[in-house]
C-alpha cells in the first residue's frame, strides 16, 4: 500500500473522532442529539474498511501468485500449469491449522509433484521413477529460493517472524468469512438499505489485523503452490537435466535478450555461416513457401540487399542461409531460404532440407503468394510440422507469420500506389488485399501468429510492407522466437553434457583396465 | 398416334412431368458440348467459363451442381435447357485429388479438356499429376492447356498492342522471363496436352485496355479440336452473338439457340408427326423465359399471341414438313433444319415483339410476320453455314 493511500485512510479514521472528540460530543449529549448521530462512525470506518480491501491487492500481489505461462513453455506446459491453477484455486477448502502446518506443505508438494509427472509420463505406473537424483535436487534448490526470495520482499518484517509467530497467524479463522462478505456484497447490490446494517454488524466489530493475518496465509500458499508447480512444469519437462544453476544462466540470458523494444533498422553482416556455438541465442528463421511464392525476393527485401538470387523458374535448390542483425534489438538472424514445394520436379533431397530447416527454427516466415489461392501444400506443410513438434513435447513450435507477397498482383492489377491501409479499407486495391488476408486466417486460423501482406519486387523498384509491416511483427515475436530457440540449445546442452560425462566415465573405466592389465602384465613379466 | 393428333390438334403442350420426361430424352442425343475444366483454384476458370458463355461470375458460382465427388457441373443457359455444358473439377491443389471416379464419370460424356495455368506458376504438382492418370485414361479426348494470368509476366504493364502470340507459342518480342516459363509449361505439359494457348481474360474493373487478350484463339483451338457433331453448337452460339449488342438480345440468345438446338434434336425422330407436339412445348417453354428476360407477363394469351400469332402458318408449314420423312435420310436432315429455323426465327421474333412493347411501341401483327420471316432466312444460313464449317474442320483433321 503507498503511503498516501494509508493516509488517506488514516484521515477517514480521524475525521469521526475529530467530530465526536473535539466538536461535539459533549454539545450532543447535552441536546440529546447523539441517538441520531451514532451511524457517523460506523459509515467511515467501514468506508476505510472497504477501500483497504481494494488496495490490499498491491499488498499481497496477486499477480505473482496467480501463474502467468512462461515464454518458453511448450503446448504441454501450459497444459501441465491448468494443474496447478487448479490447485491454487483449492485454496478455500484449506483450513488456518494446515496453513501453518509444515506437513501438509510438504505433502501439498507430493502430490503435486505427483500429478504433474503423470501428465508428462501419463503411461508409467511410477512416474517419478524416470526423474533423476539432480533434477528433483534443483527443481527443490529453485522452488526454495524463489520463496525465500519472495518472503523477503514482499512480507512486511518476515525476517524476524518465528514459527511460533506464524503459527499464530492461524489463529484467526478468516476463510469462511471472506465467503460470507460476498454474500454480503451480493445483498447489498440488491437491496442498499442492507448497508446500514451490515457495516454497523460487522465492520465495527472485526479489527483490520484479521484480515491481514488472512491475506498473509492465503498469499503465501498460492506463493508456493505457483513456486512447487512451476519447478515441477521445468524439472518434467528436462529442462533441469543439468542442474539449477545451468538452468538460472539459460533463463537470465534469455531475460537479458528480450528486454529491448525499439525498432531495428536492418543490417546485412557479410559472414559465413559460424559453426552452432553452445549458448548462441541467434534466432533462426525458415523462410518456407510453394515454388514461387517468392522467398528469395522476400529474403532480399529483408536484407535489404540483392544476394539472393531470383528467377521466374523455380531456383533455390538447397537450403541457404543469411545473416541479418538488429543492432537495437541486439538480435542476430539467420535466414533460411528453402526449396520451394508443391514443385511436381522437386527432389526428396530438396523437400527433406525444406523440412530440416524448419525443424531448426525459431521463426518461420511461411511465404504464399497473394494471387493464387490454391493452399493445400501449405496446409500439408504447416501439419506436418506441427505433428512434427507434437512428436517432440520438449520443445516450444515456432511461431508462424504469414507472409502474403505478390499483392500488387491483386485486383485491380493495374494498380499499384502503396501504401495501402489493408486493416480498414477504402479503396478496391486495399479491399483485396484485405480478403486475401482474411482468406488465409479463415484457412489456417490460429496456427499463425500474424499475416503480413507485402510486395517485394526490388527489381522493378516495388517493395512495400517489409519494413513497415513485417519488421515489426517479427520484432514483436522475437521474444518468443529466442524462448524457442533456448528450448533448443538447452536440450542440445543437455544431451551434449550427458555425451561428455559417459564419455569421462567411460575414459575413467578404460584407463583403469588398462592400468590394471599393465599391473597385470607388470607382475607377470616380473616372474 | 391418336393421342398424338389429339394434342396436335388441341395444340396443347404436354404436361410438365410429361415435358421432363421426354426432354430428358432429348439431352441425351443433343449435341451440347461438355468441357472439363482443370486447373487450381485461381487459375482461371471461371473466366474461362465468364469469356465462352458471356455470364456473370455470381452467375457461374451459383449454377454449378454438385456433380462427382470431386466435380461439380454447369449448365448454361440453363439446365433445362443448356447449350454448353462446363464440369469443374474442384479442390486441385486444396486437397488430395483422386482422379479415378471422374475419369469413370466423364469417359464418354465430356468432350474436351481445358486445363488452365497460370503462365507464372510453376507448382504444378497438384495439376500434373492426375492430369497423367487421365490423360492416360482417354488419350482420345483432346486437351487444350491455357496459359493464364499472361499479365503477371509484366506487372503493371498493358499487354502488347498487336498480340505476338497469334503466330507462334513463344514469340520473341515478348519478355525473356515469359518466353522462359512458357518454355518450361511446354516441357512440363509434353504429351499431356494437344494445344497450348497463351490468354489474359481479366474484368474490366482490372483495367487493362485488352481485358479478353488471347480469347479468340482459344475459341479457335476448341472449335478446332472439338468431336465435329459438337463443333456447330459451338460455332452456332459464337457466331449469332458476334451482331448482337443489346443487354437482353445478349442474355435471350443463349436461350433461343439451346431450345432450337432442343427442337433439332426432337425432329431428327424417324417417325412422323410426333415430334410436334415436342417442338411446340418446346417454343412455348422458351417464349416463358424470354418473356421473363423482358419482364413480360407471361399469360397464356401473351404466349399465344408471340408463339400463336405464327401458329396458323407455322402448323401448316409443319405438317407439310412431316410428310418429309416419309424419305429417310434426307427428309430427317431437313425436318431438323426446319425445327432448328423455326424455333429460332419464333425466339427472335418475340424478342424483337418485347423489345418494341417495352420501349413503348406495340408492332402490327404484319410486322412481326416480316421479322419472323426475315429471321427464318437468318436461322437457315445459320445452320447451313455452322454445318458446313463444321464438315470443313473435319476435312482439316482428316
Amino acid at each position: 500500500m503507498k503511503t498516501w493511500q494509508l493516509v488517506v485512510l488514516g484521515v477517514l479514521l480521524a475525521i469521526p473522532l475529530a467530530v465526536f472528540g473535539v466538536l461535539g460530543t459533549w454539545a450532543l449529549w447535552r441536546t440529546g442529539s447523539l441517538i441520531w448521530t451514532w451511524w457517523i462512525p460506523p459509515t467511515f470506518w467501514g468506508l476505510g474498511y472497504l477501500l483497504a480491501r481494494r488496495w490490499q491487492a498491491s499488498l499481497y500481489p496477486a499477480s505473482r501468485t496467480r501463474i502467468e505461462p512462461a515464454l518458453h513453455w511448450t503446448p504441454q506446459d501450459e497444459e501441465a500449469m491448468q494443474i496447478v491453477s487448479r490447485r491454487q484455486q483449492e485454496i478455500e477448502e484449506v483450513t488456518p491449522a494446515q496453513m501453518t502446518d509444515p506437513q501438509f506443505y510438504l505433502k501439498t508438494a507430493t502430490d503435486l509433484s505427483l500429478e504433474i509427472a503423470r501428465h508428462y509420463h501419463p503411461n508409467t505406473s511410477d512416474p517419478l521413477s524416470s526423474l533423476t537424483v539432480v533434477e528433483i535436487l534443483a527443481a527443490a534448490h529453485l522452488a526454495l529460493e524463489d520463496v525465500e526470495r519472495w518472503a523477503h520482499r514482499s512480507l512486511p518484517a518476515s525476517h524476524m517472524i518465528t514459527v511460533r509467530q506464524w503459527r499464530l497467524l492461524g489463529k484467526a479463522p478468516g476463510w469462511y468469512r471472506a465467503a460470507r462478505d460476498v454474500t454480503w456484497l451480493a445483498s447489498l447490490y440488491l437491496n442498499p438499505a442492507n448497508a446500514m446494517r451490515y457495516l454497523v454488524t460487522r465492520f465495527t466489530m472485526d479489527p483490520f489485523t484479521q484480515e491481514v493475518q488472512t491475506g498473509v496465509l492465503a498469499a503465501f500458499y498460492s506463493m508456493f503452490i505457483r513456486q512447487v508447480g512451476y519447478y515441477c512444469i521445468e524439472m518434467n519437462s528436462g529442462r533441469l537435466r543439468a542442474g539449477a544453476d545451468h538452468y538460472r544462466a539459460a533463463m537470465a540470458r534469455l531475460e537479458s535478450r528480450t528486454s529491448t523494444k525499439a525498432l531495428p533498422g536492418p543490417t546485412a553482416i557479410d559472414a559465413p555461416p559460424p559453426e552452432e556455438e553452445i549458448g548462441d541465442t541467434s534466432v533462426t528463421v525458415a523462410v518456407i513457401g510453394q515454388v514461387k511464392a517468392g522467398k528469395s525476393s522476400l529474403i532480399n527485401a529483408l536484407i535489404g540487399e540483392n544476394r539472393a538470387a531470383v528467377d521466374v523458374l523455380p531456383k533455390t535448390q538447397d537450403v541457404e542461409e543469411y545473416r541479418l542483425t538488429w543492432p537495437d534489438q541486439q538480435a542476430e538472424l539467420r535466414l533460411l531460404d528453402t526449396a520451394g514445394y508443391a514443385d511436381a520436379g522437386a527432389t526428396r533431397e530438396q523437400l527433406r532440407g525444406m523440412y530440416s530447416a524448419f525443424e531448426r527454427s525459431d521463426l518461420v516466415l511461411l511465404v504464399l503468394d497473394a494471387r493464387s489461392p490454391a493452399r493445400e501444400p501449405d496446409r500439408v506443410v504447416l501439419e506436418t510440422m506441427q505433428t512434427w513438434y507434437h512428436e517432440r513435447k520438449q520443445l516450444k513450435p515456432p511461431p508462424v507469420v504469414a507472409v502474403l507477397t505478390h499483392i500488387d498482383g491483386l485486383s485491380p492489377v493495374l494498380e499499384w500506389t502503396p501504401p495501402y491501409d489493408w486493416v480498414e479499407p477504402t479503396t478496391p486495391k486495399a479491399k483485396s488485399i484485405s480478403e486475401a488476408a482474411a482468406y488465409q486466417i479463415e484457412l489456417f486460423g490460429e496456427r499463425l501468429s500474424a499475416v503480413v501482406p507485402v510486395c517485394s519486387d526490388a527489381a522493378a523498384d516495388r517493395v512495400s510492407g517489409v519494413d513497415e509491416e513485417l519488421v515489426p511483427v517479427m520484432v514483436t515475436l522475437l521474444d518468443q522466437a529466442r524462448a524457442s530457440a533456448l528450448l533448443r540449445t538447452l536440450h542440445h546442452e543437455i544431451r551434449q553434457e550427458r555425451l561428455r560425462q559417459l564419455r569421462t566415465q567411460a575414459l575413467g573405466v578404460g584407463r583403469l583396465l588398462l592400468e590394471s592389465a599393465r599391473d597385470f602384465l607388470e607382475r607377470e613379466l616380473r616372474r | 398416334m391418336f393421342k398424338t393428333l389429339k394434342s396436335l390438334l388441341f395444340h396443347r403442350p404436354p404436361s410438365d412431368d410429361q415435358f421432363q420426361d421426354e426432354q430428358a430424352r432429348l439431352l441425351e442425343h443433343a449435341p451440347v458440348p461438355v468441357f472439363w475444366m482443370f486447373g487450381k483454384t485461381g487459375s482461371g476458370k471461371t473466366s474461362t467459363v465468364r469469356y465462352l458463355t458471356g455470364a456473370e461470375d455470381a452467375r457461374i458460382g451459383s449454377g454449378y451442381r454438385p456433380e462427382t465427388r470431386h466435380s461439380q457441373r454447369f449448365d448454361f443457359p440453363s439446365e433445362a435447357s443448356p447449350l454448353l455444358r462446363f464440369m469443374d473439377t474442384r479442390g486441385l491443389g486444396e486437397s488430395a485429388y483422386d482422379p479415378d471416379e471422374d475419369i469413370r464419370e466423364f469417359a464418354q460424356s465430356t468432350h474436351l479438356m481445358i486445363v488452365t495455368v497460370r503462365v507464372m506458376d510453376h507448382a504444378l504438382e497438384s495439376v500434373l499429376a492426375p492430369l497423367r492418370t487421365i490423360r492416360k485414361a482417354s488419350p482420345e479426348r483432346p486437351v487444350v492447356l491455357a496459359l493464364t494470368c499472361l499479365h503477371e509476366a509484366y506487372p503493371q504493364q498493358q499487354h502488347p498492342e498487336v498480340d505476338p502470340f497469334d503466330d507462334q507459342l513463344i514469340p520473341e518480342t515478348i519478355p525473356l522471363d515469359l518466353q522462359r516459363s512458357i518454355r518450361k509449361q511446354q516441357d512440363a505439359f509434353a504429351g499431356l496436352v494437344d494445344r497450348i494457348v497463351p490468354i489474359d481474360l481479366t474484368k474490366p474493373e482490372e483495367g487493362f485496355d485488352q481485358p479478353e487478350f488471347g480469347g479468340e484463339r482459344l475459341k479457335q483451338a476448341l472449335l478446332e479440336l472439338l468431336p465435329a457433331a459438337f463443333r456447330q453448337t459451338l460455332l452456332q452460339f459464337d457466331e449469332s452473338m458476334q451482331s448482337l449488342r443489346d443487354m437482353k438480345e445478349r442474355q435471350a440468345q443463349p436461350i433461343i439457340l439451346s431450345h432450337s438446338m432442343l427442337a433439332a434434336t426432337a425432329a431428327a425422330v424417324p417417325v412422323p408427326w410426333v415430334d410436334i407436339p415436342s417442338v411446340m412445348a418446346i417454343q412455348s417453354r422458351m417464349t416463358y423465359k424470354l418473356a421473363s428476360i423482358y419482364g413480360q407477363s407471361v399469360d397464356r394469351n401473351v404466349v399465344l399471341k408471340g408463339a400463336g400469332l405464327l401458329g396458323g402458318r407455322l402448323l401448316a408449314r409443319m405438317l407439310t414438313r412431316e410428310s418429309l420423312k416419309f424419305i429417310p435420310y434426307v427428309g430427317i436432315a431437313a425436318n431438323a433444319t426446319l425445327a432448328f429455323a423455326y424455333t429460332y426465327a419464333t425466339g427472335r421474333a418475340i424478342c424483337w415483339y418485347f423489345g418494341q412493347v417495352n420501349s413503348g411501341h406495340v408492332p402490327s401483327e404484319e410486322q412481326v410476320s416480316d421479322i419472323w420471316r426475315e429471321q427464318l432466312n437468318q436461322a437457315a444460313k445459320l445452320w447451313q453455314r455452322t454445318h458446313e464449317t463444321g464438315n470443313n474442320h473435319d476435312g482439316n483433321d482428316a
